[in-house]
């Protein structure tokens, strides 16, 4: 079989990604950030999204084709996100994208996004292995395996018991980590988004300075919530407002560290894997990485480019698909903003037959 | 030469292949489905024409006014399209392709309306003349009443003509900019 190049698009929420798969290997993968369009306004503005993703999603392809060395008639397959996001972003990715495969007459292959975040699995290492050049194929995790998805829209927990084979064990009830990280940011007065910053501030703090209460302690389940933590820091820092600033962030941070670690734990003796890969903006959290090595367990993160939303992660889990012979979707999908992983496990037969 | 123009921003979508007069089109009212049907409508047009999308020189989109997620449905698609087969591609008003569909010979000039909602909406005179259609004056926000006194034809609601943005793409490729009013 020709060696295939895919095109993964991802224009889930503010970030406009494409990357670029050749043989299984990321070789581009360009994001253009709105983090600065949004910042004014503490938050992603959904119809300014939509326009930017428009406005840039052409030079962005062009980018990351040349970053792959590559042209549009190597090009093998095209993947975009088409759930779950906001509705009028995803449109724009996916619409291009099919655009894009309809008039050249390649297959398609539309990925759940977050199954592009479990695929960022292959982009990536052992955690304390060096980033660079350890990422041989033979050292991609290959499932079973559990993954931790820590996102600014997201927190889960997933059985991933083989690609397009997706179990939910529990997730968060409330907000992500990601935008705990950035709400108690903006208490604090770090701006948006404020998880790097917060991260930054923590790391010379003491995590032990106030000890905040552990979320859903003694729960049998799997799930996360955050929001108390976050109310928490804002009910401290009323009521104490020369509070150390450094020492607050570090013992929110120690909290939800803890709380996503112990939980994951948790459900690595339940299901048995030995193997963790942790993905989403979170993953880039130090204290997580740290906290994670003390663990028996092998834990493996995707570079930072690909812990964040991107196109190239986009490409591997169509990669994974094709490769695990699951069908090419096909050109009729919509955008669909909620949408559960479990849906995208099925096969188009599967789903064909229920 | 074969061009493709289409527009997607108003309910109806609509497509058209020209080449020296009008080869196919499609034009169906969906309402808020234009990204739902799009490829299925563009495999039915080109399965009219008998024709593939390699065939293609050139391509038209109508950048708006009208729905914000339509006419970003419209322009993503002919990006993509654009881009594939590195097609030059080109931005015209979709009011245009609604006074290509009013106007003619008989009836060379008009006011083009589009429901702008609460009430309201966009307006623009258009004059057809055998070379082109062109606007006369600005793209106004007004109301209904008032535009329909002026003793001009008024015309709303009416589907647009994608064959007459195909037709536009033979001038080239110009800075697509979507119109959101
Ligand atoms: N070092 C860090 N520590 C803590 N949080 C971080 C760090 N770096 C990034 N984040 C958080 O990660 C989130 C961004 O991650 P990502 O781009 O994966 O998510 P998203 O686009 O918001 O959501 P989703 O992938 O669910 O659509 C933000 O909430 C950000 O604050």
């Amino acid at each position: 079989m020709k060696e295939t190049v895919i095109l993964g698009v991802d224009t889930s929420c503010d970030d406009t990604g494409v990357g670029v798969v050749r043989g299984g290997r990321v070789v581009a993968n360009v994001v253009a950030s709105q983090t600065a369009l949004h910042t004014a306004y503490g938050g992603v503005m959904p119809e300014q999204a939509s326009r930017e993703h428009l406005s840039v999603i052409d030079t962005v392809l062009t980018r990351a084709l040349l970053e792959a060395d590559v042209t549009l008639d190597d090009v093998t397959h095209v993947a975009a996100t088409y759930g779950p996001g906001l509705v009028g972003a995803l449109l724009v990715g996916l619409t291009y994208a099919k655009g894009l495969a309809w008039a050249r007459g390649l297959p398609f292959v539309p990925v759940h996004h977050l199954e592009g975040h479990i695929a960022s699995a292959l982009g990536a290492s052992a955690l304390g292995a060096s980033a660079l050049g350890a990422s041989s194929l033979t050292e991609n995790a290959e499932p079973p395996f559990l993954c931790l998805i820590a996102s600014g829209g997201h927190t889960s927990l997933f059985d991933v018991r083989a690609w397009g084979d997706y179990g939910e064990l529990g997730r968060s009830r409330d907000d992500a980590a990601g935008e705990a990280f950035d709400k108690a940011a903006r208490l604090l007065g770090l701006g948006y988004p404020g998880g790097p910053a917060l991260g930054r501030l923590a790391a010379t703090g003491d995590p032990d300075a106030y000890p905040f209460t552990l979320p859903l302690r003694g729960q049998k389940g799997f799930d996360f919530s955050f929001s108390g933590l976050k109310t928490a820091v804002s009910v401290l820092l009323q009521r104490q407002p020369d509070a150390d600033k450094a020492d607050v962030a570090a013992s929110f941070e120690h909290a939800i560290v803890e709380s996503l670690v112990r939980t994951t734990l948790r459900a690595a003796a339940a299901t048995g894997y030995g193997t963790l890969v942790v993905a989403g903006g979170v993953a880039a959290n130090l204290r997580l990485r740290e906290r994670l090595q003390e663990t028996p367990l092998t834990v493996r993160v995707p570079p930072f480019e690909l812990a964040t939303d991107n196109g190239a992660m986009i490409a591997l889990a169509a990669h994974a698909r094709l490769q695990a012979g699951l069908d090419e979707g096909d050109l009729s999908v919509d955008a669909t903003p909620y949408l559960p992983l479990s849906d995208a496990s099925r096969t188009r037969d599967e789903s064909a037959r229920s | 030469m074969v061009y493709l123009g289409l527009d997607c921003a108003s309910p109806y979508l609509a497509l058209a292949l020209y080449q020296n007069g009008v080869l196919a089109r499609f034009c169906e009212e969906v309402g808020r489905d234009h990204a739902g049907r799009i490829t299925g409508a563009l495999d039915a047009l080109f399965a009219q024409a008998g024709l593939t999308p390699h065939d293609l020189a050139g391509v038209t989109v109508g950048v708006g006014p009208g729905s914000y997620t339509g006419l970003r449905v419209g322009v993503a698609a002919a990006k993509g399209i654009a881009q594939g087969l590195d097609l030059p591609l080109r931005g015209e008003s979709s009011l245009l392709a609604l006074a290509a569909t009013a106007l003619g010979e008989g009836r060379p000039r008009g006011v083009v309306a589009l429901d702008a909602r609460r009430g309201g909406v966009y307006a623009g005179v258009f004059r057809w003349r055998p070379e082109g259609i062109t606007q006369e004056g600005e793209l106004v926000k007004g109301q209904r009443e008032t535009l329909q006194e002026q003793g001009l034809p008024y015309f709303e609601g009416i589907p647009p003509d994608a064959a007459y943005l195909a037709q536009c793409a033979a001038r080239g490729a110009n800075t697509v900019t979507p119109l959101y009013l």
